[in-house]
């Protein structure tokens, strides 16, 4: 298997299910929108400039807000400003008092600079305030992923479809067979629209399959 | 031009990057939950002080028995365990912790580390190695303590069940003097309510853990390597009928996964093998069922494994089935080292590391 | 390649031989290998990492165990010459390979090379250690008949 944007191949020896969390993981699957097509960064941060520095994308567990967010640091990354690559800082709110962390993280950017926080959520109404107001004050960019719109731009509603998991499990290592079109809609199903949840399924199915080929 | 910078005194661990000296993290948190101790107990003895020096009960205010029993034990709890928490985890990684809380306690590392032993990646057995049998070797220690959560509904029933009569008096003599509070009273059925359901956990757990009794495994042989044969002793206290005992040795892969504030940890019985099987058993009070048995690890079996977030266990299963109580499970972890191949040396080579250049 | 705008976009391929075929082995024993690094053009290649590591795959996040690791740098650039070579290292007593449910443990060795500009490119080749069969779920989930 080789995959030329991340600079790497891999020569397995043994069987490989596709729906394993290396290859799911965050970063390991391009971002797509809700109908399947290309999710575009560079389009992203372009809005979240002319929106004042502060955006979120918004949407339910397993709908791909933290796949975007990566997408759009990584986009940040390569893109220079002014002839000098962009500072970019990624932060996880695990719990509220993760966001002492985050606030040191916008105060310690240059100017320019973008935080990416995942989770905004945890840092509740007032943590939300005090964010924005430090990075527009600092003069950083704000992106950010929350499960309800919480006063900031919002960039992007992520929402889910079969035809997103479709084209998510497309990017995936070949499963040969192991799982059919009527799995995908299946785990969708029992999922109930949760992507990450819909792959752990499939993970499953596809280990099945193999041990009945097996026997 | 040497830099001097101020210890940053709260520092969090943002994946691989940290934005401080953990040592000094720890410190401050240590005197962030300090202080919320240090808090408590003084409220404690003010709040304290100020009712027994009231006149009398009727002359204190709802608010300041509820000021006086909530904002003292918040404070202490949140402090203490606070300072608990961090005393356990001193100089521990956040994946280190973590992997400590999803694993059995035995697994802990007796301080060499998990890859500083002849098998890499294979838990450390001393734990289980340092509990004698009394007629086997070795005595096996439960995977999880249940003694500890009969604990903490017996707790949770004291604490809660204090909260509600005190705010029954309360309510009580407001009515006996003629002043009806109905939203105390309002609030007071969800707490009975609940302050019914926590006692009636505890006495349950308690009297199930009575009635049943504990379960002792013991085995002839640790640690074990596949194709081993070992003898293992059963012994299940409780009273009464059981319709089945039953023995069996389980291998269980675990996983866990984080992604934002998701975390999964999932669970998978991959194999089981049946040891022994005893029906219709009668305990009698003072007495012990015990019943000696023994099983093979199965020749290509895989060995124990434990990463961070990853592991494969062996352990014996003791399945329960008593008369009038539900059925229960108590599992008792195994290490089992890899199969042996040609001559087996007790120290294996430290990972090859060199920086080797081009010598241009 | 990994990401790198504006960059002339290159295919490198490592090709790695091992002294075995089958490519398994038992645990404690020595496993030898050749390697070559090509279609680099002209590239220039600063350092050239090889490693032999099992990593976990499944369910879980991915762990990982280093056994083996060794940095081939220079300077400027390494010439073709020092972009092939052989390696050696001894596989510790455990783990041993195991395809799991929802835990498996694999082995393999890697080749990374570190392009000038900061661009690199790992090239990872599986091998197993041991013998074991793969294991079976007890309980089988529910599959759509197809």
């Amino acid at each position: 298997m080789r995959d030329d944007a991340t600079g790497r191949e891999s020569v397995p020896g043994g069987e490989v299910n596709p729906f394993a969390t290396k290859y799911t993981r965050l970063g390991a699957v391009e971002p797509l929108e809700e109908d399947g097509r290309t999710f575009d960064p560079a389009a992203v941060l372009a809005r979240l400039e002319s929106a004042g520095g502060c955006g979120v994308f918004v949407g339910p567990h397993g709908s791909g807000k933290s796949t975007r967010l990566e997408a759009c640091a990584r986009a940040a990354e390569d893109t220079p400003r002014a002839g000098l690559s962009r500072a970019v800082r990624r932060v996880r709110l695990r719990r509220r008092w993760d966001l002492w962390g985050t606030l040191r993280a916008v105060l310690g950017m240059p100017a320019g600079g973008l935080v990416c926080v995942d989770s905004l959520e945890q840092a509740g109404r007032v943590g939300t305030f005090c964010l924005t107001r430090l990075a527009r004050l600092r003069g950083v960019e704000l992106l950010a992923t929350c499960h309800t719109p919480c006063g900031l731009p919002v960039m992007a509603m992520c929402h889910t479809s079969l035809e997103l998991l479709k084209r998510v499990v497309e990017q995936l290592p070949p499963h040969a067979g192991l799982v059919s079109q009527q799995d995908l809609a299946d785990a969708f199903s029992a999922a109930n629209g949760n992507i990450r949840d819909a792959l752990f399924e499939l993970y499953d199915r596809a280990e099945t399959a193999r041990s009945r080929q097996r026997s | 031009m040497v830099t001097f910078r101020l210890p940053r005194l709260f520092e969090k661990k943002r994946g691989s990057r940290r934005t401080g000296s953990q040592a000094w993290g720890q410190f401050g948190e240590a005197c962030f939950y300090g202080s919320l101790l240090v808090a408590g107990v003084v409220f404690t003895v003010i709040l304290g002080r100020r009712i027994l020096e009231a006149p009398g009960f009727a002359s204190i205010s709802l608010w300041t028995w509820l000021l006086t029993l909530l904002l003292p034990g918040a404070l202490l709890s949140i402090g203490g365990s606070g300072l608990a928490r961090l005393l356990t985890g001193w100089g521990r990684s956040e994946e280190g912790m973590a992997a400590l809380r999803r694993f059995p306690e035995m697994f802990q590392p007796s301080g060499r580390g998990f890859d500083a032993n002849e098998f890499p990646s294979v838990p450390p057995w001393e734990n289980f190695n340092n509990s004698p049998g009394t007629m086997l070797r070795y005595r096996l220690p439960l995977e999880s303590a249940e003694s500890w959560s009969v604990f903490g509904f017996g707790l949770f029933a004291v604490l809660w069940n204090a909260v509600v009569i005190l705010l029954a008096v309360a309510a009580g003599v407001d009515f006996v003097g003629g002043q009806t509070d109905w939203l105390l009273l309002a609030i007071l059925v969800p707490f009975v309510a609940i302050g019914i359901g926590g006692v009636v956990v505890f006495v349950r757990a308690l009297v199930l853990q009575n009635a049943v009794g504990p379960t002792l495994i013991e085995i002839a042989d640790h640690p074990l390597r596949p194709g081993d044969r070992c003898d293992v002793i059963i012994g299940q206290g409780g009273i009464g009928m059981f319709r089945q005992i039953s023995l069996s040795l389980e291998l269980e892969e675990l996983a866990t996964f984080r992604q934002g504030t998701d975390t999964r940890t999932e669970r998978r019985v991959v194999r089981e093998e049946p040891v022994a099987e005893w029906r219709a058993i009668t305990i009698a009070p003072g007495h012990r069922f015990e019943e000696r048995a023994s099983f093979e690890v199965p020749a290509e079996a895989m060995h124990s494994f434990a990463s961070l977030h990853n592991a494969v266990t062996w352990r014996i299963a003791v399945r329960v089935e008593p008369a009038k109580w539900p059925k229960f499970t108590r599992h008792f972890p195994i290490v089992v080292l890899p199969q042996r191949t040609g001559p087996t040396l007790l120290n294996t080579p430290p990972a090859g590391i060199a920086t080797v250049g081009s010598g241009r | 390649m990994s990401r790198t705008a504006g960059q002339e976009r290159l295919e490198p391929r490592v090709v790695v031989n091992f002294d075995r075929p089958s490519r398994r082995y038992d645990p404690q024993e020595t496993v030898r290998l050749q390697y070559h690094v090509a279609g680099t053009g002209d590239a220039q290649v600063r350092m050239i990492e090889r490693s032999a590591l099992w990593y976990t795959e499944g369910k879980g996040e991915e762990d990982l165990g280093i056994c083996f690791f060794e940095r081939i740098t220079d300077a400027e650039h390494l010439p073709p010459t020092q972009r092939q070579g052989e390696f050696a290292f001894r596989l510790p007593a455990s783990p041993m390979t195991y395809e799991g449910t929802i835990v498996k443990i694999r082995w393999c060795v890697r080749v990374r090379l570190f392009f000038k500009g900061r661009r690199d490119f790992v090239s990872e080749h599986v091998f197993d250690v041991g013998e074991l069969p793969p294991a079976m779920p007890l309980r089988q989930p529910p599959t759509a008949p197809r």
